[in-house]
């Protein structure tokens, strides 16, 4: 996408003012999104994206400019001027030899084109199918995105890697609707990979899931406010390892003192029942990788083991700022922004224990069966995450469904209170947004129980 | 405006009708930025950037396609021409959307000069707003998010029924935060300030507020699980309006999931609020002039005296409705056509301050997870949140730790007592009094 002499002029000239480090980041991205709701395809688009992203290192700082353009003058102009408060000027700079790699490559799901045809057809056969499941469905939503993401990255130390990443989200949301109350239920898989995988689901079941969802929720009474213990159940309830720990131990918030886990590592930080990693190489999943976005092979890092903490999460800059070894995990959302230490598919691993057996020993508490999305404060670790679908507990059995309830707390008190972790562990995607934009990244986790946590609801 | 990127508007038009295309409007947007930021003394980021994008929308048949480009090469814009079209036989009949038949210009007034700032000036300001407040308070462990940022973006637009708009934003804005540290408990604030040029800048009002309330709530405790009246703070409130602003969308209305859709010129709000939009609102920063449909905006009641009078319309779900269309068209070169208000203000009432604030209340300063703890569609939410205990005006205790719950419907309905004094928000784009609501469920310790 980007000649190789363009490439080695704009490093040459980094050099040349100085920097220690320059890296340039090529993008182009197709993208095709289509929309349904009221039954009828209300959005079809297509469309380009393609910039450039270079980046200049003077020590500690970070120097990043984009442009759309692709020609020599205007790169050089936009290094130049990146360059021009810390310029050094350097002799003595060779030409960079770019040894082109061939990432290792993680599967992907099949990507070869379908027609729109089919892919609209599917839709409707969606959205008849979730509108059968129940009389209370009024509204049904769904939307498909295909993405193809063509990156090149080229650096000062002579590394130019190309890689190919196909991504493709179904996301469908169900209104249900009764005296004039309404509530919605929804299920977004998505993979790295192309649409074979819509293809493959089970509509049945998707439109089961979400039509049911948005029911229960509609009949659901309030839940009670208080302290109490949850038990939260797998797949995208791994949102709340990914809200109240994950971010804290990317070095973008380590460098800065910004975590409360920034000075602990080889300490205990969560209950000896957790372990949990971050894999960006697993096949298929949503956020995997071949390579970062600073180029590098991507890995599994295990960041904790029996609840001691073993690894942060470290891109270029983080390596150079805190001494922890880069770990291929520097992502970005486009060429947009310049890549950051971030999570890829991170989970709680596996324990031994069945769901049943959690909510016996819970007892009475709340179970959170879907969650919804959360946030956190990595400096003070402060975290909230909303329940999708929850339900009472008593003595160990499931009795009503209620609503509105979020979850708060403190990364470090939550996670020494995981004190169970059964044995379904099971994965789901998301989009994270943080310092460099929103990334595909998978959370999971089989179901956990903690034993006590602030839950939001009715007072 | 440029020349240059006017005639990539006409040539794009030109190959898209071409192409095959009945009706056709494009967009192209241009952007600039600069931002900085510091950390432990020095800058840490510094970044450029410049970024163009075109997006065009079809109508061939009666159907509707879109396409976009980042690139302005020959080939691109004809792939992105033929793209749409292709969409756009490939779509299902829209009977409700064309390309209005107005003709003309639409040049927006601008705004802004810009100063003479050097590099240097600017470098010295970002690094103050991490060391003033490091200054401040031992207790600072870090700044960890600051920075300075200037950004200027222009929006050329044209149709082919030969309407051509040009609109140019500049602006400027920075931030700190303190993250205080002191026996094993944490707090963080943050805030921000927004000008159309360096001076206007408020970096003392960011540095105060950043370390007085992380200060504040260093300390803080959770209260007890109950009901409490709360006052939110401009900002917290225009949060939340932000997480139900479906409510006024004609779109989600035309779509069945605006829960308002069945109660126009029905009560639906306590009967003293009135909402407006009011799209060039003296005191707001940024002006509205014309909408994405090249319609010229107008003020506009969303709520009277508790009646929902209208919803936000573009022509799409104005025809569907039977309706003009209320000039709150929104189109990005990416997207399709939406809708989106301009500056909300809710009317002041009567009650002084010694009226609104007597006895015992919660002021409500931070809320988080607004992204997930709001469903629109039941109105039902849930928030973490940061404030004060109060009485009688005065705040007697910082909290933390809390949530706070209710259901938004119910809420604007029961409002309890309404402030004769209108605030804004720090960003100058919501505009309201202080409003207080009874026993509100708050979840704490």
């Amino acid at each position: 996408m980007l000649e190789k002499s363009i490439a080695n002029d704009i490093i040459f000239e980094a050099l040349s003012l100085g920097a220690d480090f320059c890296d340039i980041f090529v993008e182009k991205t197709q993208v095709e999104s289509l929309m349904m709701n009221t039954s009828k395809l209300k959005d079809l688009k297509t469309g380009v994206d393609f910039g450039i992203g270079i980046r200049l290192i003077f020590g500690h700082k970070a120097l990043y400019g984009y442009t759309n353009s692709n020609k020599r003058d205007e790169l050089i102009k936009l290094t130049k001027v990146l360059a021009q408060k810390y310029k050094v000027e350097t002799s003595h700079i060779k030409d960079v030899e770019f040894k082109t790699r061939h990432p290792h490559l993680v599967p992907f799901i099949n990507d070869q084109s379908v027609e729109l045809s089919e892919k609209i057809a599917k839709l409707h056969e969606i959205d008849k199918q979730v509108r059968q499941k129940n009389d209370f469905i009024s509204q049904v939503n769904i939307s498909l995105l295909l993405k193809k993401q063509n990156i090149e990255v080229f650096d000062s130390e002579g590394l130019h890697i190309k890689d190919y990443r196909p991504y493709c989200r179904l996301a469908t949301s169900a209104v249900a609707k009764d005296a004039g109350e309404q509530a919605v239920g929804s299920w977004a898989p998505g993979v790295r990979g192309g649409y074979e995988f819509v293809k493959g689901l089970d509509v049945d079941w998707l439109a089961d899931y979400t039509a049911k969802q948005a029911v229960n929720v509609l009949k659901a009474k309030h839940c009670p406010a208080g302290k109490m213990p949850v038990v939260i159940d797998n797949g995208f309830g791994g949102v709340i390892f990914h809200e109240a720990c994950g971010h804290s131990l990317e070095t973008t918030s380590v460098e800065k003192k910004a975590s409360e886990f920034w000075d602990k590592k080889g300490e205990v930080i969560a209950n000896e029942a957790l372990s949990a990693v971050d894999d960006g190489t697993l096949d298929h999943l949503w956020g995997s990788l071949s390579v970062d976005d600073e180029g590098m092979q991507t890995q599994k890092t295990q960041l904790i083991k029996n609840g001691v903490l073993e690894n942060f999460l470290c891109d270029r800059l983080g390596e150079i700022k805190t001494g922890h070894p880069r770990t291929g995990s520097a992502r970005r959302e486009s060429y947009k922004f310049a890549p950051a230490s971030r999570m890829r598919n991170t989970f709680i691993e596996a324990g031994n224990y069945k769901l049943d057996e959690l909510l016996a020993a819970m007892g009475d508490g709340l179970y959170a069966k879907s969650m919804g999305g959360g946030s956190v404060n990595p400096g003070t670790g402060e975290f909230n995450f909303s329940v999708q679908e929850g339900y009472l507990v008593k003595n160990g059995k499931l009795t009503e469904a209620v609503k509105g309830a979020t979850l708060i707390g403190k990364g470090g008190d939550i996670m020494k209170n995981i004190s169970m972790v059964a044995d379904n562990l099971d994965y789901a995607a998301g989009t994270c947004g943080s310092v460099s934009g929103g990334v595909p990244v998978t959370v999971g986790q089989p179901a956990v129980k903690v034993d006590e946590i602030l839950v939001g609801g009715k007072a | 405006m440029k020349q240059e990127l006017k005639d990539v508007l006409e040539y794009m038009l030109e190959i898209t009708q071409k192409a095959g295309a009945d009706e056709c409007d494009a967009i192209l947007n241009k952007g600039e930025s600069f931002s900085l930021s510091a950390q432990n003394g020095d800058i840490d980021k510094y970044k450029v950037s410049g970024s163009e994008v075109l997006g065009v929308r079809v109508i061939k048949d009666s159907k509707v396609g879109i396409s976009y480009t980042e690139s302005f090469d020959k080939d691109a814009l004809n792939l992105a021409a033929s793209s749409a079209v292709e969409n756009a036989l490939n779509s299902e009949e829209n009977e409700y959307e064309h390309i209005l038949a107005t003709k003309g210009e639409m040049i927006e007034p601008c705004e802004f000069t810009k100063e003479d700032v050097s590099i240097e000036e600017k470098i010295d300001f970002c690094l103050r707003l991490e060391s003033e407040v490091k200054k401040k308070d031992k207790r600072v462990q870090s700044v960890p998010y600051n920075g300075y940022a200037e950004n200027e973006a222009s929006s050329y637009y044209l149709s082919s029924s030969g309407l051509f708009g040009f609109h140019n934003e500049y602006y400027q804005s920075c931030y700190t935060s303190a993250l205080l540290q002191a026996q094993n408990q944490s707090s963080m604030y943050y805030h921000s300030s927004i000008g159309r040029s360096f001076s206007e800048l408020d970096l003392e009002s960011c540095v105060e507020k950043s370390i007085y309330h992380a200060a504040q709530w260093l300390d803080a405790k959770a209260l007890s699980t109950g009901n409490y009246d709360i006052i939110f703070t401009t900002d917290a409130f225009s949060e939340i309006l932000n997480c139900f602003s479906l409510i006024y969308s004609g779109k989600s209305a035309m779509e069945g999931t605006n829960p308002y859709v069945d109660y126009l010129n029905q009560k639906v709000m306590n009967s003293a609020l009135t909402i407006k939009d009011s799209p060039k609102y003296q005191k707001a920063f940024f002006k509205y002039h014309f909408d994405s449909e090249g319609q010229e905006h107008k003020d506009l009641h969303l709520i009277q005296d508790g009646v929902l009078k209208s919803f936000y319309h573009n022509s799409v779900t104005a025809n569907y409705f039977g309706l003009e269309t209320t000039a709150h068209a929104a189109r990005s070169p990416k997207g399709g056509l939406g809708v989106r208000g301009t500056t909300r203000v809710i009317s002041a009432g009567t009650l002084s301050n010694n009226e609104l604030e007597s006895g015992e209340y919660l002021e409500i300063h931070s809320l988080q997870g607004l992204h997930s703890g709001a469903d629109a569609i039941s109105g039902e939410f849930s928030f973490a949140a940061s404030g004060y205990l109060c009485r009688d005006g005065q705040r007697k205790a910082p909290v933390k730790g809390i949530t706070v719950s209710g259901n938004f419907y119910k809420m604007m309905k029961e409002i309890h007592l309404i402030g004769d004094e209108q605030l804004s928000d720090a960003q100058r784009g919501f505009f309201a009094p202080k409003l207080r609501f009874e026993k509100m469920s708050v979840a704490g310790s």
